[in-house]
């Protein structure tokens, strides 16, 4: 493995990160003490096999799920520190979210499932932010659209419409192209990776498609639940390769 | 404001299941509507009869009422009007005689019964603004001659200018109509359901009140006189025991005499109301715990993207609210309606007035606003409350299901157990069944607030538990019987809450158990019986409806079926006579004319006749200060027509200075046979009496006071009695037949009366009681269709939520048959479960209600078990019904969408 980039701001980072589930003889260490932060106004990437946990990682540092032993940070907020309510709202301000599967509510229109989080928060929309957004994801004629009547390459555009409207700090993606085919799948990420160049948004997705880390600008590996790996600029032939070792 | 938003696209995405869900409570709140606009309008025209009834004059002469009511109070002497006259300032001095009771007989031989009172008046000639009309014919003027409402004489067809008989105390009167008149309005009739009788003032002093004088005295005033002058000149004038009255305070009295009636319609009815609410809220509980269960993971999402746990819960309330308000104004507007309708069936029966208004007030606005978004509030907040503990991570997965989140807390648990134990006792304390009632349901959620914070599995006990202890209280407390009736609804009421939780424990087994037959008819309804038997919390909730409606069927049949075993046996055991006669025991018309049992008694084939009659509020004992009602009959026979089980007795006291009592109101008062008491009559006059027996059996006289009908013969100044019922001993050598044949000779002439024996006596009442029954157990049922409704829509959600589950099995070759049969089974398993737990919850009430009513209205257990097994049948068949339409979904799914339905 390589370079190291000159340090920018760290967006969320964690420290001896341990999840345990279960107690005793059913007792399955998610996270087994994960040291790992991640830049602002970049694409990252976590990666690794099913079981890894890659996805309790992401849990737990967007305030998802908590952490059984050691700390998660967004900017300089201490996570672990903070009540349920407190989360709640710092999940609401500061993060946005793009899961791999229902991501929207059935019963409001598209445009209703990008504003959600502001109007949670009681917050009005910077209306020409919302614009750009909605025009840059191409759904502008879709917004009074029910989930149900959109495409799933659309829904899940207008999931990530959703995680960038409300600027937040760093998005979270899980999968979000898990559930498409290759080609929507390609458009969500490339769409992704405009966010951000253009937008200067920060994103950390997890996923186990090489091809999809190649759209990264740094990927870490899990196993087992811990790192055991990082890649700066991958490309799905350079992450495959590493993968291959891994096996090996 | 956007989870507000949110509520309300639910609401309107669903507009069937929304609907459905109102419909319970909207029942229940056009129940309540129906029956506040109802109440409010009989109050009005009884209003307007009260000022009718006390018309056409201003100041009110009558002997003053120490207790009881005007009905019972002591006459006013016929020579007090001369005194009245020469005030100054009084237009005009009419005396006013009135008597209920008074019949006249048709031509044919009928009498002319109304649905309300039969009243004798006089016809007041004296008074300066007229209160009765003359119509057609001329006023009475001696005492052959009568006159009859218009209304009376039309229904009946009398003609004026014949002789008819008329019943009245003084036996049969044979008189000619010379005339009719209006009440109150020259126009037109006020009467509301009764038939007016009038006679001059002479003859009705005679005939109406025995000779013993005028019921009151009205006077009239010229235009400018004082008021308050002419009232002190005649309580001058006036013999002290009169009081002088403005007409305002007889008007008020009459009103409140009225209300007093409509008052215990109003509680009889808002009852069955209460109850379909109280069926609705399960209801709505039900379906608002599925919707969350079904919503777990777009509640994960929301919370994931930042909506509290408080934005939650008040997004669901406000669905909640949705619901409330939706079935508050559908329901109050079918409420209005459904008043008119209710009154027109009561006019049709000859109750009540044809043109009543419907008048919508405020407050029955705000019972049905606060009853209707309320109760819905109510019961969906729990579910509410649940859904905002939902992570955020359940939006990450398909499979969560709402756990119980009770978290363990012996601190926070004892402080709730400790205030759930003070808010009993305190309901206790208060001494008032109101708040008995209300803190005991206080304390069972706290109760169970506080267990569970200790123990799960203490959570779930607790209410049936309280329930078990508060009826245990109610069995062998020594309480007043509106106390121990609040405990017994207390228990009922917490039971019904406290099954909700435990049932959930057996529901499993016993669904299992109850789908036993089913499964040997093949896969569908094995899987059927899996269904029901694997979200036992589920089968148990949906349930629940349809257990309080046939807990409430049921104890009110074993209630019933007690009551008439209770009445037979009285009937074999307390009562030796071979006939009875029985007046009309319903109204302020109790009793008949004392000519009956005069004219019985000259027969020589019966050896006795009894007469017995009740003077209500009759007087009061001087040593504690009770009013107290007192039967009157011959002493000495007693005990030939009645085993009434003296516990001792004294013949020769038995005179009319003797007085039998009933055992515990001995010990109450210490008296022995031989004791001396001292009573107080209403014209309070104190004399004394010796008790000549005591006895113990409460089927004849309840526990009241019996004196000897020679006493009131002795004494004109006390008002005068009607007799209740008469019973006789055929003599010796006489059958049946020729028994009856000659009493009915004497019966002919009071068409409405019949003598009985002994075994037609008990068919009479049974029947009376029966009709009761089906009118009682007919508005439950409304609360068991709607508990129906509860179960198809939670069928209707599994289904919906099985979706995928469905689609496979159709896909591996399961047919529409098939599927149906599968729902349908549910069906019955989940209705035959409600229905079990209903009958044996009423069981449990039934019996106990038995126990805790007086043993003089109930002291025989009788459990009527066909027809409880009739209503378990009809469980059965109701949860067919109630698969109907869900099952016709499942077997429609498209197979294919059905597998890819989201999940």
């Amino acid at each position: 493995m390589t370079t190291t980039p000159p340090a920018p701001p760290v967006a969320a980072r964690a420290h001896g990160a341990v999840k345990v589930y279960g107690e005793r003889d059913t007792e399955v260490r998610a996270l087994n003490g994960v040291d790992a932060a991640f830049e602002a106004a970049r694409f990252s990437t976590i990666m690794g096999p099913s079981g890894s946990g890659k996805s309790t990682l992401m849990h737990c540092m967007a305030g998802l799920d908590d952490l059984s032993e050691g700390q998660v940070f967004i900017g300089d907020i201490d996570l672990t520190s903070l009540s349920e309510k407190e989360l709640t709202l710092l999940r609401r301000e500061r993060i946005g979210f793009v899961f791999q599967a229902f991501n929207l509510i059935p019963t409001l229109s598209a445009l209703e499932n990008i504003t959600l989080p502001m109007s949670l928060a009681g917050r009005t929309p910077d209306q020409a932010w919302l614009d750009h957004v909605v025009t840059t994801v191409g759904l502008a004629d879709r917004l009074s659209h029910r989930p149900n009547e959109l495409s799933g390459g659309q829904q899940q555009r207008v999931a990530v419409a959703r995680a960038l409207a409300s600027r937040p700090e760093i998005i979270f993606a899980d999968e979000p192209t898990g559930n498409l085919d290759s080609r929507t799948g390609a458009e969500i990420l490339q769409f992704m990776r405009e966010a951000v160049d253009e937008l200067g948004q920060t994103i950390v997705m997890v996923t186990h498609d090489p091809v999809a880390a190649g759209y990264s600008d740094r990927a870490i590996f899990l196993t087992d639940g811990s790192i055991t790996g990082e890649m700066a600029n991958p490309t799905s032939e350079s992450v495959f390769d590493y993968l291959k070792t891994l096996g090996d | 404001m956007t989870l507000i938003k949110l509520a309300l696209k639910n609401i309107t995405s669903r507009p069937g299941r929304f609907f459905l869900t109102s419909l319970a409570v909207l029942v229940g709140v056009a129940l309540t509507v129906s029956v506040f606009v109802l109440t409010d309008s009989l109050r009005d025209t009884f209003g307007g009869l009260s000022d009718d009834i006390e018309s056409g004059y201003d100041v009110a002469v009558r002997s003053e009422i120490p207790f009881g009511e005007r009905r019972t109070a002591a006459p006013v002497d016929t020579d007090i009007p001369t005194l009245l006259e020469s005030i100054e300032g009084v237009a005009a001095v009419q005396p006013r005689v009135i008597e209920f009771g008074i019949v006249p007989n048709t031509t044919n031989g009928e009498a002319a019964t109304a649905a309300g009172p039969n009243i004798g008046v006089n016809w007041e000639d004296q008074a300066d603004v007229p209160r009765l009309f003359l119509a057609e014919g001329r006023p009475a003027t001696s005492s052959g001659e009568f006159m009859l409402d218009i209304d009376a004489k039309a229904e009946d067809e009398f003609i004026v200018g014949t002789r008819y008989d008329i019943q009245t105390p003084a036996g049969l009167v044979n008189a000619e109509l010379v005339g009719t008149f209006t009440f109150a309005d020259p126009e037109e009739n006020a009467l509301v359901g009764a038939k007016l009788v009038a006679f001059d003032t002479a003859t009705a002093v005679e005939i109406l009140n025995g000779g013993r004088g005028y019921d009151d005295i009205t006077l009239s005033l010229d235009s400018g006189a004082d008021l308050d002058a002419v009232i002190a000149a005649a309580q001058a004038v006036v013999p002290s025991g009169l009081e002088v009255l403005p007409r305002e305070v007889l008007v008020e009295e009459q009103a409140d005499n009225f209300n007093e009636f409509i008052d215990i319609f109003r509680t009889i009815l808002l009852v069955f109301a209460f109850i379909i609410l109280l069926v609705a809220s399960f209801i709505i509980y039900n379906v608002f715990s599925i919707i969350v269960g079904q919503r777990i993971q777009e509640i994960g999402l929301l919370r994931a993207l930042g909506a509290t746990g408080k934005q939650i819960t008040q997004s669901i309330a406000a669905e909640a609210v949705g619901v409330g308000i939706f079935a508050t104004v559908v329901g109050t507007a079918l409420g209005v309606p459904l008043a008119g309708l209710i009154q027109s069936l009561l006019a049709s029966a000859d109750f009540g007035p044809e043109k009543g208004g419907t008048p919508l007030r405020l407050t029955t606005i705000i019972v049905a606003i606060s009853l209707g978004v309320g109760l819905t509030v109510v019961a969906a907040i729990w579910p509410a409350l649940k859904a905002r503990s939902v992570s955020p991570m359940a939006a990450l997965r398909s499979d969560v299901e709402l756990g119980n989140t009770t978290v363990r807390n012996p601190m926070l648990g004892g402080l709730l157990v400790f205030a759930g134990v003070l808010s009993v006792v305190l309901g206790f304390a208060l001494d008032e069944w109101l708040f008995l009632l209300l803190l005991s349901v206080v304390a069972s959620v706290l109760l169970y607030l506080g267990l569970a914070r200790f123990n799960q599995r203490a959570g779930r006990f607790s209410m049936v538990g309280l329930a078990a202890v508060l009826l245990a209280i109610a069995l062998v407390a020594d309480l007043r019987s509106s106390m121990l009736l609040a405990l017994l609804g207390a228990a009922a009421l917490i039971s019904f809450l406290g099954m909700n939780l435990l049932s959930p424990m057996f529901a499993t087994p016993v669904a299992r158990a109850i789908g036993a037959p089913f499964a040997l008819l093949g896969v569908p309804s094995r899987m059927a019986r899996e269904n029901a038997g694997r979200n036992p919390d589920r089968t148990a909730s949906a349930a629940s409806a349809l257990m309080i409606g046939l807990a409430l069927v049921t104890a009110v049949a074993v209630v019933v079926s007690s009551l008439k075993a209770t009445f037979a046996d009285v009937l074999d055991e307390a009562v030796t006579a071979d006939w009875i006669v029985v007046g009309d025991d319903q109204g302020p018309a109790l009793g008949f004319s004392p000519a009956l049992a005069e004219g019985l008694a000259q027969l020589p084939e019966l050896e006795t006749v009894l007469p017995v009659s009740l003077n209500e509020d009759a007087f009061r004992t001087v040593i504690d200060d009770d009013v107290r009602s007192s039967y009157s009959t011959n002493l000495r026979e007693i005990e030939r027509h009645f085993d009434p089980d003296y516990i001792d007795q004294d013949e020769s006291l038995m005179n009319a200075q003797g007085v039998i009592v009933h055992e515990d109101r001995a010990d109450d008062l210490d008296l022995r046979v031989g004791s001396t008491i001292t009573l107080e009559f209403v014209d309070q006059v104190q004399r004394d009496f010796m008790v000549a027996a005591i006895y113990a059996d409460l089927a004849i006289f309840d526990s009241g006071w019996v004196l000897d009908s020679e006493f009131w013969d002795a004494n004109a100044g006390l008002p005068k009695q009607t007799d209740l019922y008469v019973t006789m001993l055929n003599a010796p050598g006489v059958n049946e037949e020729a028994a009856r044949a000659a009493i009915s000779e004497v019966t002919e002439a009071f068409p409405q009366l019949d003598a009985l024996t002994k075994d037609e006596f008990r068919d009479d009442r049974e029947d009376s009681i029966n009709q009761v029954l089906v009118i009682v157990t007919s508005l439950l049922r409304i609360s068991v269709v709607l508990a129906v409704l509860g179960i198809a829509i939670t069928l209707a959600l599994s289904v919906f939520e099985r979706t995928r589950e469905i689609g496979l099995t159709r896909a591996v070759g399961a047919t529409r048959k098939q599927m149906k049969r599968a729902v349908r089974v549910e069906g019955v398993i989940v209705a035959v479960f409600g229905g079990l737990l209903g009958i044996a919850l009423g069981l449990v009430f039934g019996i106990a209600a038995v126990q805790i009513i007086p043993d003089d209205f109930v002291s025989k257990l009788a459990i009527p078990w066909s027809t409880l097994i009739v209503n378990l049948i009809t469980a059965g068949i109701a949860g067919v019904v109630a698969a109907y339409f869900p099952a016709r979904r499942a077997s429609k799914l498209n197979v294919l969408d059905a597998i890819s339905h989201g999940g």
